[in-house]
């Protein structure tokens, strides 16, 4: 097929303001979903303010869930873009529009003819098809309500409760201080080993209880000391048997007569 | 032919088969689409239903070389392709090609599952190939060439049904359905007070189908419709529990440039999914074999397709 420069020229010319038209198209797009985004990031912000307003939490953290919905979101809404949420608030470009932007490459008769109606009927794309629709406009309506609770909360101080208080006092609480049961320690009640674990035997049956305050947590680090090396030595010492020689009960609140007796009884027992 | 004009032929054709076929709306735009796409096609139906009565205004409609064959087990190969005859010219005795009705551009094969499977074997190879040997000379065809076949799926005795790769030489299987009762009292009035056959000029040339074929091919398709295709078409091979055999890549070229040519004849500069979506049950439906679950459950092929197309 022999071209005609006429032909060409016109082709490229084409091609050229279909794929600028498809440029704008896609930029329109873009735009319209970080508006979205940032919209429900606002909501996101205000729920999170007026939530953490509500338990004494600092309002600054409210800014985390914000950030976190808006990178999310935001790419997985810009990644998400496809022509064909322009076709469906355009009917009249339903699958031609992602045929002529499939197509771009092409050049033919067919091609030439489906772009020039995609342009003509691209024509019927407004803007306020996508920025002004009614989720948006509800949603816009539901960030006023939230200011004016987040105002109104914060004028006159309304909590559900302290937060930060209530996990004061949950520390403070000695019930909440750690056992070793519910901190895990292993303590094992059928062993049959009479001496058990050595670093039992050294404290006894004494249990320790460690507490430590994240709530009043603040020292003064100039103050701090070098450690003392503290002697843990055992004062134990294993005997290496066990035998009885004889019991000092007898001689207690026995009467005479029978205390000869009796220490006789005791005494044929630790012998025998 | 210019794309802006398409409608206007198209319309023509429609109203000329409209003037003797009344309703098979579907069966027209499929045969049609088979023209468009350079494509043979196979109608099936019972006796009566305008299967043979549409191939022939049709060929009466494209301004090309018509031929029709009645198949009977006792049709030879040489019936349908040609036989060399000899012939006496000045004394001299030559042997002379006599060419078959297969040298036509529209041949329309009527009731092809009566025909022996050699015969129907030499048919398809002249499908295929578009050009026919006989003895040590290959004779080329003329083109456009296009095989309308007929068959009828109740009388089973005495016909020789057509083996799944032969079938699959058709790029469509038509299926031809009874009219609606308000078809049914039209075409009693029409055929039972006139007597003369309805005036028919041709609407297509030669070089007018050749256009035509040429535009279906530019037609483009957007890539998730492509894939939406090629996904129907592949996943007849994983359905093993309705499909034993499904379909080849041969149907999803098929079922693509049906599409297109259903949207060259609707008028659009795009396939849409309901263009694939509607030729996906005459690309289809012959080039799968179900699976005994299925067919012990009465599913018909165009069930199965229902199905993938959703």
């Amino acid at each position: 097929m022999r071209w005609k420069s006429k032909d060409l020229k016109r082709g490229l010319k084409n091609l050229k303001v279909i794929e600028n038209a498809l440029g704008e198209v896609r930029k329109m797009l873009v735009l319209s979903k970080v508006f979205i985004t940032m919209i429900d990031g606002v909501l996101v912000f205000l729920v999170a303010f007026l939530l953490f307003l509500l338990i004494k939490i600092p309002w600054y953290l409210s800014v985390i869930p914000f950030v976190i919905y808006i990178l999310v979101y935001g790419r997985k809404r810009i990644l998400g873009i496809r022509y064909t949420q322009v076709e469906r608030v355009v009917p009249e470009l339903n699958e031609k529009l992602r045929t002529a932007a499939d197509n771009v490459g092409k050049d033919n008769e067919v091609v030439e003819a489906l772009n020039k109606e995609v342009l003509m009927d691209m024509k019927k794309i407004r803007t306020s098809l996508f920025f002004g629709s009614k989720s948006n406009m509800k949603k816009l309506g539901c960030m006023g309500v939230l200011a004016f609770m987040v105002i109104l909360v914060a004028s006159f101080d309304v909590e559900i409760f302290d937060f930060v208080t209530l996990g004061k006092s949950r520390l403070d609480d000695e019930n909440f201080l750690p056992t070793q049961k519910n901190i895990g320690v292993f303590i094992d009640e059928g062993d049959d080993d009479i001496y058990g674990d050595e670093s039992i035997i050294e404290y006894g049956n004494d249990e320790i209880l460690i507490g430590l305050n994240t709530v009043e947590g603040n020292r003064d680090l100039s103050q701090r000391k070098e450690l003392e090396k503290k002697n843990f030595a055992s004062s134990y010492q294993e005997e290496k048997e066990i035998y009885a020689t004889s019991d000092s009960s007898f001689s207690e609140n026995i009467a005479k007569e029978n205390q000869e007796v009796v220490k006789k009884y005791f005494n044929q027992i630790t012998q025998g | 032919m210019k794309l802006d004009e398409v409608p206007n032929y198209i319309d023509a054709v429609f109203k000329g088969m409209k003037k003797v076929v009344i309703g098979q709306d579907e069966v027209i735009k499929q045969m049609l689409t088979a023209i468009v796409v350079d494509a043979h096609a196979i109608l099936e139906g019972y006796p009566g239903l305008a299967k043979t009565l549409s191939v022939k205004t049709l060929a009466r409609l494209l301004d090309l070389r018509f031929s029709r064959i009645q198949n009977t087990p006792d049709l030879m190969p040489s019936d349908i392709l040609g036989t060399y005859l000899i012939e006496d010219t000045k004394g001299t005795r030559e042997l002379k090609f006599q060419q078959g009705p297969v040298f036509a551009n529209i041949v329309l094969a009527d009731e092809i599952n009566r025909a022996t499977p050699k015969t129907q074997s030499a048919l398809l190879e002249a499908m295929q190939e578009r050009q026919v040997t006989v003895g040590k000379e290959t004779y080329k065809l003329d083109r456009p060439f296009f095989v309308l076949a007929t068959q009828n799926p109740i009388e089973q005795e005495g016909t020789y049904p057509l083996p799944e790769a032969q079938t699959d030489r058709f790029l469509f299987k038509i299926k031809t359905e009874y009219p609606s009762f308000d078809e049914e009292m039209e075409i009693v009035e029409k055929y039972s007070e006139v007597l003369e056959e309805a005036q028919l000029k041709p609407v297509l040339k030669r070089e007018d189908i050749a256009d035509l074929q040429n535009l279906a091919r530019k037609i483009p398709i957007a890539n998730d419709l492509k894939k939406f295709a090629l996904d129907i078409v592949t996943s007849t091979r994983k359905k093993k529990d309705l499909i034993e055999y499904g379909a080849s890549p041969r149907a999803s070229i098929g079922l693509i440039l049906a599409a297109k040519g259903r949207a060259l004849i609707e008028g659009r500069k795009h396939v849409s999914r309901e263009d694939i979506v509607k030729m996906a049950f005459p690309v289809l439906r012959h080039r799968i074999v179900l699976s005994f679950e299925a067919e012990r459950n009465n599913i018909t092929p165009d069930d199965v397709i229902k199905i993938l197309t959703k």
